[in-house]
């Protein structure tokens, strides 16, 4: 069989014309009904967020908790958990990503300058997510353990059940690809091969697309747990799980890249606090 | 369409129901007909196709052109939902999406005549021979190749369409087809030598030949 007779095969596997006309109006008419009723984004983003950070001004005055204020320029925060970055490579990608993602050498993450306001420091992390591994499969991200505690070979997850979400600023520039926040749900268990306790959920962790909030100019992200959180859609029934249980087991947060098409993403992130 | 008036359309369509109206049906039949290729199950297909479109229309106004046409955009959308449908474990459809409020979004006006329309177009597929020997071929292959083989031979799709789509350049998408190609003309040729057992199974004439010999 040559090369010629494959193509000659998948081309004569073309479908005939299929239609579906009552498919096609039955969706066209939901999608203009939703079109219809969309409000414009900023409306949108007015309306979900301000409101939320008014009561999180309120709430802030009884309790706050600083996670990392990147006071120190340490890549440590104040209850030892690290800072780090990660990306595909480390299952055989080519996504890149700096500050380097830790090897057995050591951890090579580094805060950068300027900060956030009269802050030093800040995360910043570039990087672009590479094709080897297609779409949805490629990624590059960074995140912080909470404390030392909370990282292998311990790997005692912390409860925050009290707070109602976490807040930081951001800017950056994201050409194309989508920055999500993640809060994995992680168990006590130490995985000695990765050096990282095992997930949950299979990496179906909750999850917030925060993609059209970083922008050129710092900007404050404040995301409740309990209601702007979700699962991805994909989650195999198995692994759904209460946000309350993961509340009262965290571990780290991560701000994950994924889809960047090659281009780069520049990230700064500060003042990282649960509210 | 031309890409100077789809770019047009597409700046409507973020404040207008009715221009992201007109895109729906410029796209929705190749939407369609993509997912089918891909997913070969008729209420799949539509399911993928619905889910493409309420994403497209969530996600319009961030839309940003860089150089890729909006159609590219709802394909890249598309290959995510089928990547989805196989990961549920190819299920049935995942059904309608619900908004906020948990209210279905689609409401079928009669929902025994989409079920009947459902059906004759699943037949049709599972009527194409050559098609279902190419879909069990294509099911060996790893995404990326099922994917860009796809676009190309059962879409038609010229190469730079390809990478319009998929975000990678020229050099990988044809070493992707030529290694996709290859891979398949393995499992062609495998196919060939292989004769069906009374039992169900199957024996392969190449390696029945080495053992005899």
């Amino acid at each position: 069989m040559e090369e010629k007779d494959v193509i000659k095969k998948l081309e004569e596997a073309c479908l005939p014309e299929i239609d579906t006309p009552k498919g096609k109006l039955s969706l066209k008419m939901a999608l203009l009904e939703k079109a219809a009723r969309k409000k414009p984004f900023w409306d949108v983003f007015i309306k979900r967020y301000v409101p939320s950070a008014v009561l999180a001004f309120a709430v802030a005055v009884m309790t706050v908790y600083v996670v990392d204020n990147m006071d120190s320029g340490s890549k440590f925060n104040r209850q030892g958990g690290m800072w780090s970055t990660y990306s595909d490579a480390q299952e055989g990608g080519d996504s890149t990503v700096w500050p380097p993602a830790p090897t057995k050498s050591g951890n090579g993450f580094i805060m950068s300058s300027p900060g956030f306001g009269y802050a030093k420091y800040a995360v910043h992390v570039t990087g672009r997510t590479g094709s080897k591994f297609g779409l949805n499969y490629n990624y590059l991200g960074f995140l912080v353990r909470f404390s030392a505690e909370t990282e292998c070979p311990v790997c005692k997850g912390v409860d925050i059940s009290k707070y109602t979400g976490i807040r930081f600023k951001i800017k950056g520039s994201l050409p194309s690809g989508k920055l999500s926040f993640i809060l994995p749900y992680e168990s006590g268990e130490c995985d000695r091969v990765n050096v990282t306790c095992k997930s949950l959920t299979e990496y179906a962790d909750y999850e917030k697309d925060i993609t059209p909030l970083v922008t050129g100019n710092w900007a404050t992200v404040t995301i409740d747990f309990r209601n702007a959180l979700k699962q991805p859609s994909w989650t195999p029934a198995k692994n759904l799980v209460n946000i309350e249980k993961v509340l009262q087991n965290v571990h780290l947060f991560k701000w994950q890249y994924e889809n960047g098409n090659g281009s780069l993403a520049d990230i700064w992130l500060a003042q990282v606090e649960l509210y | 369409m031309d890409r100077e008036i789809e770019r047009r359309l597409v700046e409507d369509a973020k404040r207008s129901p009715a221009a992201f109206g007109k895109l729906f049906e410029e796209y929705y039949k190749p939407i369609h007909r993509y997912a089918l290729h891909r997913t070969g199950n008729a209420a799949a297909a539509d399911d993928v196709t619905a889910e493409t479109f309420f994403k497209a229309l969530n996600k319009i106004s961030g839309f940003k052109w860089a150089g890729v046409p909006f159609s590219a955009w709802l394909y890249r959308i598309a290959g995510n939902e089928v990547i989805n449908y196989f990961r549920r474990g190819a299920r049935e459809p995942s059904g309608f999406e619900l908004n906020p409020d948990g209210v279905t979004q689609r409401e079928p006006a009669s929902t025994q005549d989409m079920e009947k329309e459902l059906l004759e177009a699943q037949e049709k597929i599972d009527n194409s021979a050559a098609y279902i020997r190419a879909k069990e071929a294509l099911k060996t292959l790893p995404e990326k190749y099922r994917e860009v083989l796809t676009l190309r031979f059962l879409e038609d799709k010229k190469i730079m369409e390809i990478c319009e789509i998929l975000g990678k350049n020229e050099g990988t998408v044809k070493s992707l087809i030529s290694r996709g190609t290859a891979r398949l003309k393995v499992y062609f040729e495998k196919d060939a030598g292989a004769q069906p057992l009374p039992g169900g199974g199957v024996i392969n004439n190449e390696s029945n030949r080495k053992g005899g010999s």
